[in-house]
């Protein structure tokens, strides 16, 4: 194959929602804090569908070609069902990729070393919820990101790799448990800390002799990251502030995420050493190619009050209203249909190009049974008709429902989210986002919706 | 006496696909394939011809858009569900249709899809309601039957186990004669049947039929107009249907070694056609055998069989394929499991191809009167039917 190795497209996946940081000092009795806002998951999206929204933001092209999927989380939905087959069935990845989940927080700095060293495609995603009030609350963010590694045109090479383990009760939560526990931040400072030395003589080689590397570190604790930046002798890159003041530490995320704005600051020729705090130290060392994509790092954002944010993540028990309990999809029709459910691929007529979603057996125009599959989900899509839905919104609001056409054919009924609380009109544009529709017996059930695409005037 | 549809109504197609574990097809696909095979079996005939629709489904579907939607065609559908009989209601409602002149070509399908609820048995929904009816599954309330039908006739528990292991071992040898359409394919030993793992009181998994997916469908036209569409129609001969009033179920003294509803529909339906010795008249039938113990007294409501003596004459043969009156000659409920939907038109579909002369290795001699008996409910309260086709119009 033509092309050299390393890093060939990047991504990330932020939930429009932003829950103020000060709002929550308020809430609390808090004294006020610094200003910024934490990336807030919404009601119908958890680790599996904002990996989704970062495989997606991805160029298809870098994708189509991926042979493993590494999916790292912390919270994601399935202990002993894979979680990632969920993102490559809704990626639309090609079917002998295989699928592999890695636990824990440092699962993402793993995610991203693994496929840096076999080629593939590292997905980190993470929804943390920490206990309301805590600093850990206001400091977390909800969000995702992909990486691929492999052959082509690299946005960046890997200079080198280096990995100290320390087996520390740093931070951790049992099955079951809602919240994350962690031992004392001074004690982590110490534990964590103070091994800039060793990875820099991991490191000395690739880092040789270009001096100080544009330095980013993923950690829980931001003392925790600057004491790591000290012992190494230098400054964290301002990409990583700007990370935290707007999306938040986001745990097995945190370092795709990071890189990912590193790369799209950086110049070509720039050197970036990502390092992860977690169970050890990981650090990868990066040479920037070309400039990277900005991709869908999400310019607009809904201020979302700390109440409904404590509502999504179960917090709040509020009214879900007398509505009928939804039922769990069933296994067989679901896989039967795995494809529309999971890929939105309709089909068409091939004789009459007649298109149907969901996909048809027989055609209505032409009586013909020969019908093809039929893609919609990265097909731009208008607004026909539109309602709010005061009913199935019940247990978050008001909903809005819409019946959309897609750009050369095919008409859905769907549930419209992401609207920040604006009413959609008939000819707005749409796209369509994979999310969870609703938990029954602690089964997502997961499909697609529409959500406005970002108006130029806003 | 009601009038009946006599002689005024035939069936011209039909179609009846796999029965069994179908994964891979949902309830629309079953549905499109059955209406599309019943079609195809009438040469020159296509869907669009088709002037309207029953479609029975107790659970798989709601309203007539369940097919409309799936088959994509614009016509006048009705969902129609009547419990497990809900096949039989769908040709009876079709065959009044055609009947009334309303229509010409009609096409009446059933379809269940039973194994997506991952769930043992059949699969119900139900209305709200004050939830005092108690949760017995229904193998518990069928093994309900030996007992009653033991002290009423003062039978020997014994024998009557050896006529319902024999109901089961004949039903699936049939269906081991019925390779491309039964669920189960097998034939199975009388040790075996004995021996197997009970569900309810005496009744074995040998005595439940079994949890399918499947569908059938039939195209239905006046019968004076049939052979314009085939020159082997199906012509339907009497037919009655009774939803019982919950006698059996509420009133004191009532045992469930006979089932009411049956034995006034039959009469009925014999009464439209003309049938007034159906020991002799009727050459196979078709019945709802869900338990074994259900075709037993059916022997005996259908009047085939004397009031006690059906367990004798299911032993000594008579109602084996090649016995005096082959009852269940395609395997029935025990070869093809249950799809509710769709088990009163696969009924139908095996008299179609017995009156054809088109049954293969389970063709009967001299096939001249068929009888479909299915039925839904519990004993005591059952919507029950009785149908009787014949190959010749009478002169």
């Amino acid at each position: 194959m033509n092309g050299s190795w390393g890093l060939l497209a990047s991504a990330s996946y932020v939930p429009r929602h932003r829950v103020d940081r000060r709002e929550i000092d308020r809430e609390h009795g808090h004294p006020p804090g610094p200003v910024g806002c934490r990336a807030a998951a919404g009601p119908d999206e958890d680790p599996l569908t904002l990996a989704v929204g970062a495989v997606r933001a991805l160029p298809v092209t870098e994708v189509a070609s991926v042979r493993r999927l590494f999916l790292a989380s912390t919270t994601a939905p399935f202990a002993d069902k894979v979680n990632a087959t969920t993102v490559h069935a809704a990626s639309g990845l090609r079917p002998d990729c295989v699928p592999v989940d890695l636990a824990g927080l440092r699962g993402g700095a793993g995610a991203v070393g693994l496929a840096a060293e076999t080629g593939g495609l590292a997905v980190l995603s993470d929804v943390r919820t920490y206990r309301p009030g805590t600093p850990n609350e206001r400091a977390a963010g909800d969000a995702a990101a992909a990486l691929v590694f492999g052959t082509g045109n690299p946005l960046a090479s890997v200079l080198g790799s280096a990995s100290i383990n320390v087996e520390v009760m740093d931070w951790w939560r049992s099955p079951g448990e809602r919240y994350a526990e962690q031992w004392e931040e001074r004690f982590l400072e110490h534990a964590l800390g103070d091994r800039g030395n060793d990875l820099r003589a991991q490191l000395e080689t690739a880092l040789e002799p270009d001096g100080e590397p544009t330095l980013i570190v993923a950690a829980p604790l931001p003392r925790l990251a600057s004491r790591i930046a000290s012992g190494l002798g230098w400054r964290l890159s301002p990409v990583q502030a700007g990370h935290l003041n707007q999306v938040g530490y986001a745990g097995a995320a945190e370092s795709g995420l990071l890189l990912h704005a590193a790369l799209v600051a950086a110049q070509p020729g720039e050197r970036i050493l990502l390092v992860s705090a977690v169970g050890g130290l990981d650090a990868l060392l990066f040479e920037v190619l070309r400039p990277a994509d900005a991709g869908a790092l999400e310019p607009t954002v809904h201020p979302t009050p700390y109440l409904r944010y404590l509502t999504w993540r179960g917090l709040v028990d509020r009214d879900p209203g007398r509505r009928p309990p939804h039922v769990a999809a069933s296994a067989p029709a679901a896989l039967r249909r795995v494809e529309w459910k999971y890929g939105l691929v309709g089909s068409r007529c091939f004789d009459c190009k007649e298109v149907y979603l969901p996909p048809a057996v027989r055609c209505r125009r032409c009586s013909g049974t020969n019908l093809e599959s039929y893609p919609v989900a990265n097909r731009a899509a208008t607004v026909v008709s539109c309602s709010t839905d005061s009913l199935s919104g019940a247990g978050d609001g008001i909903g809005q429902a819409a019946q959309i056409e897609f750009d050369g054919g095919g008409r859905l009924t769907v549930e419209l989210t992401d609207t920040g609380g604006e009413d959609v009109r008939p000819g707005d544009s749409v796209e369509m986002v994979f999310r969870r529709m609703y938990v029954h017996d602690g089964i997502p059930n997961y499909f697609w919706k529409a959500r406005p695409l970002i108006r130029k005037t806003l | 006496m009601t009038k009946g549809l006599h002689d005024r109504v035939a069936v011209v197609g039909m179609s009846c696909t796999r029965f069994g574990e179908l994964w891979d097809v949902s309830a629309d696909d079953l549905a499109v394939d059955a209406v599309l095979d019943a079609v195809a079996s009438v040469p020159g005939l296509t869907v669009d011809d088709v002037q309207a629709y029953w479609y029975a489904t107790a659970t798989s579907g709601q309203s007539g858009l369940a097919l409309s939607r799936a088959l994509k065609v614009d016509r006048p559908v009705t969902r129609v569900e009547n419990f497990c009989a809900s096949g039989s209601e769908a040709f009876r409602n079709a065959a009044f249709a055609v009947a009334s002149g309303a229509y010409d070509i009609v096409v009446a399908v059933g379809v269940e899809k039973l194994k997506d609820s991952g769930q043992t048995g059949l699969s119900a929904g139900g209305s709200a309601s004050d939830n005092t009816i108690a949760d017995v599954s229904p193998p518990a309330v069928y093994a309900m039957l030996p007992s009653a039908y033991e002290q009423a006739y003062g039978v020997p528990h014994t024998e009557v186990r050896k006529a319902l292991t024999h109901i089961a071992w004949k039903n699936h040898r049939n269906g081991a004669k019925n390779p491309e359409r039964a669920q189960f394919t097998r034939t199975v030993s009388t040790e075996t049947i004995d021996r197997a793992p009970r569900v309810a009181g005496d009744l074995s998994v040998f005595d439940c039929s079994g949890v399918a997916d499947g569908a059938a469908a039939a195209v239905i036209v006046r019968a004076d107009a049939a052979t314009d569409f085939t020159d082997r129609p199906m012509y339907l001969k009497g037919m009655a249907l009774q939803a019982g009033s919950g006698r059996g179920a509420e009133e004191t003294g009532t045992r469930h070694h006979s089932f009411p509803e049956v034995v006034a529909c039959a009469a009925e339906a014999y009464a439209q056609a003309g049938v007034t010795d159906p020991e002799t008249d009727v050459s196979i039938a078709e019945v709802h055998d869900c338990f074994t113990p259900t075709e037993l007294i059916l022997m005996e409501d259908l009047g085939f069989s004397r009031r006690g003596e059906a367990w004798q004459d299911v032993l000594a043969g008579r109602y084996d394929l090649d016995g005096a009156l082959p009852i269940n000659p395609d395997g029935g409920l025990k070869s093809f499991g249950h799809p509710v939907g769709a088990s009163g038109l696969r009924m139908m579909y095996e008299l179609w191809l017995q009156l054809r002369g088109e049954a293969g290795p389970r063709q009967v001699e001299q096939v001249r009167l068929g009888l479909t008996q299915n039925m839904g409910g519990f004993p005591g309260e059952f919507v029950a039917f009785v149908a009787l086709f014949g190959a010749e119009l009478d002169t």
